[in-house]
């Protein structure tokens, strides 16, 4: 796989942010990180612990489970059982869930990245 | 409260009017409010609303009958939506004592939920309209069982009968008691939910709750009519939940 190139940020980068930027910036960092395994859970093998909650969740493991698929209209995920089966990821990682990480979640991808910003942010001790 | 969603689009960025006008109307719904005669019926016996030192529960209503519990001045925290309808709604209502949780219904309500369980609280009630915020009317939705099984709280559901009052043309038909009415309430006993549900779990306790709801919703209306008749005031017999599931 052909390597990225590399961005570098300087204090103009920052001094031309818009509205809206940090969160397309902060997506981007963990979309990065992620690749490289950076953090401490591989991508995959995060897939694979979100797609078994979600078998327990609601006795069915969907097929396609890739980036892409939306929650709620590909996965049929209402309010009730997103909540769920983040709060069963939560016991079963020791990440911590606050209200305004659902803001980012549209799609499993977006699931993906917040557990992942979520288990970068924890202790090291628990991480480990 | 379908009067006050104009008024608080023409005031979106006014906080001094929407501040005057929580007032207002929290004085208003509160002089309304303490005309009204309440009359209460338990399944268990036990008071209500109960004091939250000695138990909390999440009490259950339908939207319609939002204003009902304000006679009773209860200590409960409600959830309010963070948009500027809500923030209108939430000025109210600490006006008039009650305890407001800020949440996000805008996706769906899976922040919403979260802000109720994890703002619980250890000194107050939580209340729910289960058919809130858009309807159908009197259709539950499991956020309430979801609620009441992470929080570990016992859900009380309450029926609401008005022996005279204005319905709204909204889709809750809107209660609206007429001043020196009489209100009577219809409580179940509390229903203990088992912890960490699944989705069939969930469903299959939603079901439970809302048909104790319905029930004793259309409880209270036949003795809400009786009175108005003038016949027989007594308060019904409630026969207890067939089925009481405990969590092991």
């Amino acid at each position: 796989m052909r390597r990225p190139k590399p961005v570098f940020v300087t204090a103009r980068s920052f001094a031309n942010l818009r509205p809206g930027s940090g969160r397309r910036v902060l997506s981007a960092s963990i979309r990065f990180i992620s690749r490289y395994k950076v953090i401490g859970m591989d991508r995959q093998k995060l897939r694979e612990t979100l797609l078994d909650v979600l078998e327990q969740e609601t006795w069915e493991r969907p097929k396609d489970f890739s980036d892409q698929v939306k929650v709620r209209e590909g996965l049929k995920l209402d309010s009730v059982d997103l909540l769920s089966v983040m709060l069963r990821v939560e016991t079963q990682l020791g990440i911590s869930l606050e209200s305004r990480d659902f803001e980012k979640v549209s799609t499993v991808g977006d699931l993906l990245d917040v557990i992942q910003a979520k288990l970068a942010a924890r202790p090291q001790s628990k991480a480990a | 409260m379908p009067l006050l969603f104009g008024f608080s689009r023409m005031t979106r960025h006014n906080r001094w009017l929407i501040r005057y006008f929580a007032a207002g109307a929290a004085l208003l719904i509160r002089s309304w409010m303490s005309t009204i005669r309440v009359r209460v019926a338990t399944a268990d016996g036990r008071i209500h609303p109960a004091d939250p030192a000695s138990g909390r529960f999440v009490y259950a209503f339908w939207h319609e009958s939002l204003l009902a519990p304000l006679a009773t001045r209860p200590k409960i925290r409600v959830l309010i939506s963070q948009h500027t309808d809500g923030e209108v709604i939430a000025q109210i209502c600490q006006r008039l004592g009650i305890g407001v949780i800020r949440g996000s219904t805008a996706r769906g309500g899976s922040q919403a939920l979260l802000e109720m369980i994890r703002e619980a609280g250890e000194s107050t009630h939580l209340g729910i309209t289960p058919d809130g915020p858009r309807g159908p009317r009197r259709e539950l939705k499991p956020g309430i069982i979801m609620v009441a099984s992470q929080t570990g709280l016992p859900i009380v559901p309450v029926g609401v009968g008005f022996v005279r009052a204005w319905r709204f043309q909204s889709w809750d038909r809107f209660a609206l008691p007429w001043l020196g009415s009489t209100v009577v309430g219809v409580l179940g006993e509390p229903t203990h939910v088992p912890r960490d549900l699944d989705r069939g779990g969930l469903s299959e306790w939603k079901q439970v709750v809302q048909n104790r709801l319905l029930e004793l919703t259309e409880l209270a209306e036949e003795w809400a009519a009786r009175i108005r008749s003038g016949n027989n005031s007594e308060p019904p017999a409630i026969v207890p939940l067939a089925v009481q599931r405990r969590s092991a």
